[in-house]
């Protein structure tokens, strides 16, 4: 035999593997960007959310009543929801995960067959995504903020400061995401698995309504779970900008990504032998 | 043919797709059983939540436990009703976009009716166990009662079914209304499920003054809140039980939450 | 000459629920389920030498895309062993992905909303090209395959052939040794199958890239390779040149003719059968160990009115049944001495 394994090219280290996610990242947002009115079209449903829970916020007197406990105004509560509807809107929901029908499809047999890793590949794809559905919804929702409730004392190191947890909490929500959707390699839809996950991280990340403002029960068991900080942290920093927090919210972060990652790597690695692709 | 036998045919023919898609349905049994429990699960959560903040920041007109559980339990119903028969109402756009009607026009069938009922949403009868068990279980309604959540549950699932077909059908004009269509559904329904004493000034005149919603609004006033609960709110309030039949869930089922 | 793949007894089984008949059958298996397993690649050894291009033939269903999945180490094969330019595929998978390239004719590596060569851009990045290397091979196989007009064009509105001759170009930027091409040919038309077909070989002869080919289009095959391995439900039924297959199996062509005129006198040649005349149309079947293909058209072109013809091989089926009958005819040989002496035995 033969072939001389010395004479092969062998992928790059590190660096160069950044590199490969970057510039799926780039090409997916310039994918993306052709359909700009389509994306125009999603922050509709933003603008009625916004506007609905507005004015339920003011029929409830939710204001006053969170003022006295945690010290969020009205306004504020609105800005808040502006963070986090733009945080939840911006990851793809329980029908559009790529991996289940990329498996169904067969597409994935070009994705494995790339001197980058899949999940690399598909982390860039979907923090393209991702950054640019983000900005544009909470560009969108800031506007509406304005027009609704007026401004808030928002300083650019809030922006900073929420901008940065958020981005960190992308990654983490992702390896997350994508271990999930990895068991669509032996179980056939991974949908039910998808929307519980993203339900759990509505409601006991607190997208709605910040945790201080939950009913004694329920904000116990949301705190004692880790969704607060990929939603919660983020928007309150938004808000309320603290230093302390924002180590807190980052260092948390980190710590959900870097926990997702050996389920992650596992069920991909068991995952990967039973792949069994479309087509003979 | 007369028409009593006419309309014998095309019960026969619903059910006929109906026991097929089941049948289609439960060949993909994990898939299946993890859609329904999930979806099921799914809207436990969100009465939860619902029902918690209602009780921390009560309405000043006052809407409680009873109101908040049957509005949600015929809402999930209704929308799990109409999607289960018709799974394709939801598809309608990019069905006529992609030219995919013309699998049905040949064939010799109300079209219409035809694509509708030719799919079945498999996280719908989650719906529906979820509304008819939190009804259940919560309310304990009398018989009467249940009678009456049953005939809502109908009427909602024909509204939902309407609705979705008309904004759907925007894509023979507009080519591409897949997104819009989802979207439009999502604010006429967003605004009915909601108590209407929320809403002030100019919304409530375009709510109440828009043909469609006013529509949507009276028959989902018809509906439950007033109607079934034991202490039902005072019939005298118009605005009040409009938090109705149609569903938050339209809106979770086409939009990226 | 050194081989860049090797192929030993390879065996893949996929395991396949058994679905209930009718709602009780389906809910019966609910509680207990039965699995069968579908053998889609059964004991497959080949090699394909530096340089070579072969033809992996058989019907939908014989195993081919599974082969090619198996050796670019996107499947792990359930027994059996494969080296690819000395690499085991689904073990070191990334490394080999540098060295060789897949096209599926099914499926499309290009971004669709985007123009092609945004994705030899991306595709320069992952497969690491020094950017002048890379500008220098971009504009050679832009050129070879005649790419600048489709350039700049978002790749939805590209026709199919186009689409191929760029997912192709794309495939060859970043120089791999092996090509795997699985159905390149599938669903394009008679003038695009020639240009995908002659740019393939000009690659083969030119730049000594192997490559490995499935089809079904036994076309394909005689333009392209000079061995063919015809596998059969996932078992090498032949593995010899183009030209044995030819002579062997290849032997017999059908001539389409479409006449000027109706009810014309056929002449009599030999090796020439007539299966079927009705009309304008003429079906011939030739024999070209009788009759040459060339002398039985000129002498039909003589004598008849012909207003369009077209020639065709023996569909694959036919051959692959030919296949089994010699398989079945040596066979019998050697066992009828044995069978001869039996009955009487008893």
């Amino acid at each position: 035999m033969a072939a001389d394994r010395q004479a092969l090219r062998r992928p790059g280290g590190l660096l160069l593997t950044a590199g490969k996610v970057w510039a799926v990242l780039c090409i997916t947002l310039r994918s993306r960007l052709a359909y700009v009115g389509e994306l125009l079209l999603r922050t509709l449903f933003l603008i009625l959310i916004l506007f609905t829970f507005t004015q339920l916020w003011h029929a409830t007197n939710l204001g006053k009543n969170v003022l006295v406990a945690t010290g969020f105004t009205i306004q504020e509560l609105i800005w808040y929801l502006v963070f986090t509807e733009a945080l939840m809107l911006s990851a793809a929901n329980a029908r559009e995960i790529e991996v289940d029908s990329e498996v169904r499809s067969g597409d994935i047999a070009y994705r494995l067959g790339r001197p980058l890793p899949y999940p690399l590949f598909h982390l860039g794809a979907r923090l393209g995504e991702r950054l640019l559905r983000f900005g544009l919804y909470l560009l969108v929702g800031m506007v509406v903020a304005l027009v609704v409730v007026g401004p808030i004392q928002l300083s650019l190191a809030g922006l900073w400061l929420s901008c940065s947890v958020a981005l960190v909490s992308f990654v983490g929500d992702w390896i997350w995401t994508f271990a999930i959707s990895v068991t669509s390699f032996w179980i056939e839809d991974t949908f039910g698995l998808h929307l519980l996950y993203r339900r759990a991280l509505m409601i006991l990340g607190g997208m709605l309504i910040p945790l201080s403002a939950y009913p004694e029960w329920l904000g116990h068991i949301a705190r004692a779970l880790p969704f607060q900080y990929l939603v919660y942290y983020p928007a309150r920093l938004f808000v309320h900008p603290d230093g302390q927090v924002w180590l807190l919210a980052l260092g948390a972060n980190l710590a959900i990504a870097l926990a997702g990652l050996l389920p992650l790597l596992v069920i991909y690695r068991i995952g990967l032998r039973f792949v069994s692709t479309q087509g003979g | 043919m007369n028409k009593s036998v006419i309309k014998q045919h095309y019960g026969r023919f619903i059910w006929g797709y109906l026991l097929a898609n089941t049948q289609g349905a439960l060949e993909y049994r994990l898939s299946f059983v993890s859609q329904v429990f999930a979806m099921l699960l799914n809207d436990v959560i969100w009465l939860v939540f619902w029902l918690a903040y209602f009780t921390r920041f009560p309405l000043v007109a006052g809407w409680g436990r009873t109101e908040v559980v049957t509005l949600w339990a015929v809402t999930a119903a209704a929308f799990g009703l109409a999607t289960t028969i018709c799974g394709n109402a939801t598809r309608l756009a990019s069905i006529i976009a992609r030219g995919q009607l013309d699998v049905y026009l040949p064939l010799p069938k109300p079209v219409l009716l035809h694509v509708l009922i030719s799919t079945m949403s498999l996280t719908a009868p989650g719906d529906v166990a979820f509304g008819l068990g939190a009804y259940l279980v919560i309310i304990q309604p009398r018989p009467s009662q249940l009678g009456l959540f049953v005939l809502c549950m109908i009427t909602g699932a024909v509204l939902v079914v309407a609705f979705t077909v008309l904004t759907q059908s925007l894509a023979f004009w507009l080519g591409n209304a897949e997104g819009l269509g989802a979207q439009l559904v999502a604010a006429l329904i967003n605004f009915s499920t909601y108590p209407t004493v929320i809403f002030n000034g100019i919304v409530k005149v375009a709510l109440f003054y828009d043909h469609s919603s006013r529509l949507y609004c009276l028959c989902a006033r018809a509906a439950p809140a007033q109607l079934l609960p034991p202490n039902a709110a005072r019939p005298g309030n118009l605005h009040h039980g409009l938090w109705c039949s149609g569903g938050r869930r339209l809106l979770l089922g086409s939009t990226p939450l | 000459m050194p081989q860049v793949v090797e192929v030993h007894n390879l065996q893949k089984t996929f395991r396949r629920r058994v679905r209930g008949a009718g709602v009780r059958g389906i809910l019966r298996s609910y509680l207990h389920t039965e699995w069968h397993s579908v053998e889609a690649v059964h004991d497959l050894s080949f090699a394909i030498e530096q340089g070579e291009a072969l033809a992996l033939i058989g019907p939908n269903g014989a195993g081919k895309s599974t082969t090619i999945k198996m050796l670019t180490g996107i499947l792990y094969p359930t027994t059996g062993e494969a080296r690819v330019l000395g690499l085991v595929p689904w073990h070191e998978r990334t490394m080999l992905a540098m060295n060789i390239a897949t096209v599926f004719g099914q499926r499309s590596q290009l971004w669709y909303h985007l123009p092609a060569g945004e994705t030899f851009d991306l595709l320069a990045r992952i497969y690491e090209l020094k950017p002048a290397a890379y500008r220098e091979r971009r504009a050679e196989l832009v050129r070879r395959f005649e790419l600048e007009p489709l350039l700049a064009t978002a790749v939805r509105k590209l026709s199919l052939g186009q689409r191929m001759r760029c997912e192709i170009a794309a495939a060859l930027l970043h120089r791999p040794q092996i090509l795997f091409l699985d159905e390149p040919t599938i669903g394009l038309d008679v003038i695009a199958k020639q240009t995908i077909r002659s740019l393939i070989g000009e690659m083969n002869r030119n730049e000594g890239v192997a490559v490995l080919l499935t089809s079904h289009d036994a076309g394909d095959i005689e333009r392209l390779c000079k061995r063919v391995v015809v596998i059969n439900q996932g078992t090498v039924m032949f593995d010899d040149r183009v030209s044995t297959l030819r002579r062997r199996y290849l032997r017999r062509k059908v001539i389409d003719l479409r006449l000027r005129d109706v009810d014309m006198q056929v002449p009599v040649l030999a090796g020439v059968e007539v299966v079927k005349a009705k009309g304008y149309g003429l079906k011939l079947e030739v024999d070209t160990d009788i009759q040459p293909i060339e002398r039985a058209v000129a002498a039909l072109m003589a004598v008849l009115p012909v207003a369009d013809i077209t020639i065709e091989d023996a569909p694959l089926e036919e051959i692959i049944a030919a296949m089994y009958r010699d398989q079945a005819d040596s066979l019998r040989m050697t066992a009828t001495p044995a069978l001869a002496d039996g009955p009487h035995g008893s």
